[in-house]
This record gives structure tokens, C-alpha cells and sequence, in this order.
């Protein structure tokens, strides 16, 4: 007997050419490794106990973005949750996975609960970790099935420590940007320059003359991924986080400089003292995703481009798109409700309640009808909280938060 | 096999999974090979090749209608932008 591989995206074909789709190999066939009938699998056994030949890998692209900005900690406070703080490209892209798996949620949810999602699976108060039930703090009621793997690509190193050495050697003067310099106090975050501090904490890289922001960059936020999950404070009271954690990084091969990446992120760079955690019964820990490399080139790289980058900021879902200017909606005033993101705090809250009316847990439906996002945020997360924090004292020190927005309430216009 | 290491792809993305998986298969006993193989498909299915990885995203990207993609200017000059998609991978299992 005889067996094929084939690596295919079923999800990834329905939307492009013919050609494309031949040139580029996308479904693609691995001969047989094998003939000999006595020593071959017949079969694999699916979680159902069912025989299956599960010889395909299957890819679906659950979001993307592009974008490059950040909102200056000065018009934080104005964001109401209807502007996004932080919409570099892998921000932003885990903001509309988010988003997604809120809407998979909310169409399971239709469903009923004797129903099986495509992607979601209803956890019916299963026991996770030995942790009873507790009408208090009830389990999520939704988990990733867990066949589920996620990977992240990124067409550019990830700004901060993971692309310090690839900032200092694009210098043309090496002399460190000045603007912001750091105080003495280790508390306050650098931001570009100052490269003889590596494995920091930064701020979001911006020109000079910038106003200040406070978002940290997208190397450390992918770093306290690893502690988190993927999953975002609202969600993961909706979804079992420890389903959705990333497992592979994808960066251009150009780009990925190995010292850079094993500090930024490894289990012996800056995050080694988490080794020693064993995670929380609420279902996080450190879980490192692994840096893989690939030569593959975004047609709308920096590299070759004339003029500047972009002011627009694409976000995909299999189930929304959206075109984003200065982190609201195209043609909207930048603190205008209506110009509000699906995956803005706002979004994912008005969602996430609508989802945990549904559902009709009475704990989960009273997190979500709290009177302010503060509120909702401050009763959804304990564990998430402690697990940040010990990211915060162990691995990522000098983390400090942005100013808050917060203290709005998700039907005020 | 999670952590620190950096895994530099080269050559066509499938070619190189063929190598391993034969070799592997080849030079295991028969007496436990079928939970042996069964052990490396999943692990081995379970990781999509970093081209694969980038190309799902890239061309979900290279399908969107323009007005989603940086602009060229009027005078040819072309605009860039960063691009990140998450990508979800599982076996697709066919009854057999």
C-alpha cells in the first residue's frame, strides 16, 4: 500500500487565480514515500476512534493586516475603544484573530450547543486541570479544537529588540537617535536608539520629531505572547486560552538575525527565568513559539519602494476586511464611535457581550454588562493578570502601561 | 523542538519533509513502525513548512482588491507597508 502527503490550503485557494495557484505549487503533492503493504499504515484513527487517512495539511489564513503606526500616549485617553492604540502589522493581525474567533463563537452559538463549529468546539464544562466547575469563575465555554495549530508570518522582522542589530546596521550614522532619551529611572522605556541596551523593553520606534508613544514594540508584545496566548483579555473569558497559543514565527530569512531572535524571544534569552514556571491552572504558561525562517518576498516591502510608507491599514478575517486610516475606518473622523474597528476594544467587548448573552452563563453575562471597560477587564482576568505580571518581574522588566482608556461604557455612542 | 532555535528554510518547501519522512520510515523496525510512523505524521504533519506558512498569507493578501494594498503614486513612486496573518494549520483527515 501506498500513501501521499500533500500540504494544501483549501481556504487560501478559493480566492486566487488559477495561474497563481499553479505557479506557485500551493497544492502540492508528495510522492509516495512508501509500497511496501506490510509495513505501511493503513489508517490513522481519528479523536473519534473512526480509521482516516489524514495525510493533509490544511491552511487557512485566519487574519492578516498590514500597518505600520500607533496612537502618542497623549491621545490615549481620547480613544473612547473606538480607535486602536497600537496598529503595526502583527498587532493588528492578532486583534482581527481575535475578532474572528469571536464571530466563530457567535455562529456556534446560533447553532446551539449540541452543534460542532468548524473551528470551535463548546468545552461543556469540561474539568480542565483538575479545576472543578465554579459558577463563580466558570470555564470559557468555547476552546480552538485541538488539531488547531497557529503560526504567525511576518514580511519584516518585528520592531525592538528582535530587529536591533538590522536598525543599528541601517544607520548611515551610527550615533544613536536622542530624542526621548531615557530618564534615569529604569522604569521609562527607550524607544530606537540607545543600541548598546539590547534585550530591553522598547517603545514603538518613530520619526524624531514624533510625539511619544507609550506602545511597546511588536517584539515585545510577541515576546509576553508566549505567556499569554494570542488570545486578548476579553476573549479569553469567552475561549479557553491554552488552545491559542502561537507555535511557529515565520520571518524573512533577510531579516531574522539568530542572536537577535534567541534573545528577544528564546527559552535562554531574555525570557529564560519563565522556564521555571509551570503555568497556572487557569490554563497559562510559557509556552515559546519557534522561529523559523522563510525567503518568501511581500510585493509591498519597504525594500525598492520610492515613496514612504502607507497610511492605510488592511485587516482581513475570513469573515470581515476592513480598510483602517489612523486607527479607525476609512473616511471616518479619528474619534468619530461610527469610524470604531470590529476589532477595537469596543468591537470585541459589544461582541463578546452579545456572545455571552447567548450563551447565558450568568457570571460570564454579568463580566460583560459591567457599567465601564475598566470594570470588565478588572473581573475578567485574574489569572491572565498574575500570569503578565510574572512575565513583567521575571522576563520583560521596565513594561510600563499606557495610559488608560478605560473608562467608557460599551453602548455610549 | 519548541524554543530558542531558528530554523533557516532552503530549497523547495516539500521536498525536504520527503527526505526526513523516508529516512525515518526506512529505518524503522516494522514490529513498531506503525505507531512510529503514526507518531511522525502527526508531528511532521503538524508543521507546515515556513514557505507554506508565508505563501498562505501572502496570497490571501495578493487577493484582496486593491483599494486594501499600499498605493503608487502618480508618479509610479510605490508605497510599502509591513504585512503579518496568523495561519491556522490542521490534518484533513479523509474517511477511509
Amino acid at each position: 500500500m501506498s500513501f501521499e502527503l500533500t500540504i494544501g490550503r483549501a481556504d487560501c485557494q478559493s480566492n486566487t487565480d488559477k495561474s497563481a495557484l499553479r505557479r506557485l505549487g500551493r497544492q502540492r503533492k508528495i510522492e509516495s514515500v512508501r509500497s511496501d503493504s506490510d509495513r505501511a499504515p493503513k489508517a490513522f484513527v481519528d479523536d473519534a476512534g473512526q480509521e482516516t487517512n489524514c495525510q493533509t495539511i490544511e491552511l487557512t489564513c485566519a487574519s492578516l493586516a498590514t500597518g505600520m503606526k500607533c496612537l502618542p500616549a497623549s491621545k490615549v485617553i481620547q480613544a473612547n475603544g473606538n480607535v486602536l492604540h497600537d496598529w503595526h502589522a502583527e498587532i493588528l493581525a492578532i486583534r482581527g484573530f481575535n475578532r474572528w474567533i469571536l464571530e466563530e463563537c457567535a455562529s456556534l452559538t446560533q447553532q446551539g450547543k449540541k452543534a460542532e463549529g468548524e473551528w470551535i468546539d463548546w468545552t461543556n464544562g469540561d474539568i480542565h486541570d483538575g479545576q472543578a466547575p465554579d459558577s463563580a469563575s466558570p470555564q470559557p465555554p468555547f476552546k480552538l479544537k485541538s488539531d488547531v495549530q497557529i503560526h504567525m508570518f511576518c514580511s519584516q522582522a518585528p520592531c525592538g529588540d528582535a530587529s536591533m542589530e538590522l536598525t543599528m546596521a541601517s544607520q548611515q550614522d551610527a550615533t544613536p537617535w536622542t530624542h526621548a532619551a531615557p530618564s534615569s529611572t529604569p522604569e521609562d522605556m527607550i524607544g530606537r536608539g540607545h543600541f548598546d541596551r539590547l534585550g530591553v523593553v522598547r517603545r514603538k520606534p518613530a520619526r524624531p520629531d514624533a510625539p511619544v508613544t507609550m506602545s511597546k514594540s511588536c517584539s515585545d508584545k510577541l515576546a509576553l505572547k508566549q505567556v499569554t496566548g494570542l488570545l486578548n483579555g476579553t476573549v479569553a473569558k469567552l475561549v479557553r486560552v491554552d488552545g491559542c497559543y502561537l507555535r511557529t514565527l515565520v520571518m524573512p530569512d533577510s531579516e531574522t538575525v539568530d542572536d537577535a531572535v534567541k534573545r528577544a524571544f528564546g527559552i535562554d534569552g531574555r525570557m529564560k527565568a519563565l522556564r521555571a514556571w509551570e503555568g497556572s491552572q487557569s490554563g497559562y504558561g510559557f509556552r515559546p513559539f519557534e522561529v523559523k525562517t522563510t525567503r518568501r518576498k511581500f510585493a509591498y516591502s519597504a525594500q525598492g519602494a520610492e515613496a514612504g510608507g502607507s497610511n492605510l491599514s488592511a485587516l482581513y478575517t475570513p469573515r470581515r476586511q476592513e480598510i483602517l486610516v489612523n486607527g479607525v475606518l476609512q473616511g471616518r473622523k479619528q474619534y468619530d464611535p461610527r469610524g470604531a474597528s470590529s476589532a477595537s476594544r469596543r468591537g470585541l467587548w459589544r461582541l463578546a457581550l452579545e456572545v455571552a448573552v447567548m450563551v447565558g452563563t450568568p457570571a460570564i453575562m454579568k463580566t460583560f454588562s459591567q457599567p465601564t471597560y475598566a470594570l470588565v477587564k478588572e473581573d475578567a482576568n485574574h489569572a491572565r493578570e498574575k500570569a503578565k505580571q510574572l512575565a513583567w518581574d521575571k522576563a520583560l522588566m521596565g513594561w510600563k502601561r499606557n495610559e488608560r482608556d478605560d473608562a467608557w461604557s460599551v453602548d455610549e455612542a | 523542538m519548541i524554543g530558542s532555535l531558528v530554523r533557516r528554510s532552503s530549497g523547495p518547501s516539500p521536498r525536504r519533509e520527503e527526505v526526513v519522512l523516508s529516512k525515518t520510515l526506512k529505518s524503522t523496525t516494522p514490529a513498531v513502525q506503525h505507531h512510529g510512523v503514526a507518531d511522525i505524521m502527526s508531528s511532521h504533519l503538524h508543521e507546515p513548512h515556513p514557505d507554506e506558512i508565508a505563501d498562505c498569507v501572502l496570497d490571501k493578501f495578493d487577493a484582496l482588491a486593491q483599494k486594501f494594498k499600499p498605493r503608487t503614486l502618480a508618479d509610479g513612486r510605490r508605497e510599502w507597508s509591513p504585512l503579518a496573518g496568523i495561519v491556522l494549520s490542521r490534518r484533513k483527515c479523509r474517511l477511509s
